[in-house]
């Protein structure tokens, strides 16, 4: 889920949770495991906002039209 | 009306008082013209005309706005100025009060500018409909810029401050000049070909209209029209409106607004969160709670209280079988002891049969045993009980004891 799911996803998702819930009536086990659901959901955007690695890059293109992102400040090319 | 025209005689002061008062109502403007008698006085004023080819006027720079003045004034350049037509009522002289000089040509770029900006117009490209959304919460941030623009590192340091969680991913291109436009258009392209990014910021600080003009380009408008990823565009300062403007999903005043403005900051996302997370977690309790309510009420539902009452019945039956139990019992071991005290009456019996053996005799007279002599009268017929047998005999003399 997680390398597929992107942050406005995620959060999207955690708005619907919040709403189905407070829409009232739900089962208690349904309710409980939207609420871990929504847990894992939190944990996951909470985790993207900690992220700060590589923050700062560039875009280039390679003789084959491959793109970088080049990280000037730990000097060291990641390929995407 | 002669004599009307007599009486509306005005001091010299006077009319230049209300010519004064007449031309400061008219609002700064700007004036086109060439420079002539062109003069820096020691004061640091700039004393100057502007001439067409049929007229001029006096032009006036005060010191504090002549220190910003990059241009070099010179006689014959054709200028474009900017300021207040007001009178210099001592020498009985209008003249412009000027606050900024721009260099001509502008005008050309001005009628292009108006001319590109109605035809993109007319082809909708500046519609509503066509701009794309922009994504509440852009994680990986394209910016298009030059790599040593003031501009990029504003907005980094924006990002830096308010959402360090951000990707940024510079895709440099000159801003000015004549590559910027191909090189603007190139990088549009780009980000959309790597589609790695969430958002396109395209960005460059404050510049005259000939620095900003790449954003007037038409090709860099049809770049951004045709980009598939949403593109902010915050170039210039507040009053700059460059076609690239009318034609990005979003415009913002200047570079950093972009960052400002079209990022939320990671304390807004925050609590986003935290009041996602407060409303959660209060249904989840809501909804135990209401369980727990139910639950109370089934304790006390007459259906499972049936059943306690049930048992409290049958407890109350095992006391009194308890009760009913021992009582017997009381009563099997008292009857067991009446039968003791029998037999121990039966074995007194055996023992004074064993006395009478020795010779020893038991007197009763009518049933009772007779235990003194003087519970004897004469002639009373007594029956004498030996070991082996009964007598019965008659008292006839009381023996006197010696």
């Amino acid at each position: 889920m997680k390398d597929k799911l992107s942050f406005e996803e995620a959060l999207k998702q955690l708005e619907d949770i919040t709403v189905k819930m407070e829409s009232g009536e739900l089962p208690l086990d349904e309710s409980i495991n939207l609420y871990e659901k929504a847990k894992i959901l939190i944990k996951y955007c909470e985790e993207k906002l900690e992220n700060i690695e590589n923050r700062i890059g560039e875009l280039s293109r390679d003789e084959n039209g491959k793109f970088h992102i080049k990280h000037s400040e730990e000097g060291n090319e990641k390929r995407d | 009306m002669s004599d009307q025209r007599e009486e509306q005689i005005f001091t010299v002061s006077e009319i230049n008082k209300l010519v004064k008062d007449i031309l400061d109502n008219i609002p700064p403007i700007w004036v086109i013209g060439e420079i002539s008698n062109c003069k820096l006085h020691i004061s640091g004023h700039i004393y100057f005309s502007l001439k067409d080819e049929k007229s001029q006027i006096s032009c006036i720079m005060f010191k504090s706005y002549a220190k910003n003045l990059k241009l070099k004034l010179e006689n014959g350049v054709k200028i474009k100025v900017f300021g207040d037509i007001g009178v210099y009522e001592k020498g009985g002289v209008y003249q412009i009060y000027v606050k900024e000089i721009r260099e001509e040509g502008k005008g050309e770029l001005q009628i292009a500018f108006e001319k590109l900006k109605n035809k993109l117009f007319e082809e909708g490209l500046f519609d509503n409909e066509h701009k794309i959304k922009i994504p509440e919460y852009p994680l990986n941030i394209g910016i298009i810029t030059a790599k040593q623009a003031a501009a990029f590192k504003d907005v980094v340091n924006v990002l830096t401050r308010r959402a360090p969680f951000v990707k940024i991913i510079l895709n440099p291109a000159q801003v000015q000049g004549d590559r910027a436009k191909q090189e603007i258009k190139a990088a549009i392209e780009e980000f959309n070909e790597y589609n790695n990014v969430d958002v396109i910021l395209l960005v460059r600080g404050g510049g005259s209209i000939e620095d900003l003009w790449a954003f007037n380009e038409e090709i860099v408008a049809r770049s951004i029209y045709d980009s598939h990823i949403p593109i902010i565009t915050g170039i210039g300062h507040e009053v700059d409106f460059t076609i690239a403007d009318f034609v990005s999903d979003l415009r913002v005043p200047t570079p950093s607004s972009a960052a400002e403005i079209a990022i939320k900051s990671k304390f807004d996302i925050e609590s986003i969160i935290n009041n996602l997370r407060q409303r959660i977690l209060k249904d989840i309790i809501r909804n135990l709670n209401r369980r727990e309510d139910l639950i109370v009420n089934y304790k006390k539902s007459y259906g499972l209280n049936r059943f306690v009452d049930i048992i409290r019945q049958k407890r109350v039956d095992i006391d009194r079988i308890h009760l009913l139990l021992t009582g017997t019992l009381l009563q099997e071991i008292n009857d067991k002891l009446k039968s003791l005290t029998f037999l121990k009456k039966r074995v007194e019996n055996t023992n004074y049969r064993n006395i009478l053996k020795r010779g020893y005799i038991i007197s009763r007279k009518d049933g009772e045993i007779v235990k003194s002599k003087n519970d004897i009268n004469l002639y009373d017929r007594l029956i004498l009980e030996y070991y082996d047998g009964k007598i019965r005999g008659i008292v006839d003399k009381f023996i006197k004891e010696k």
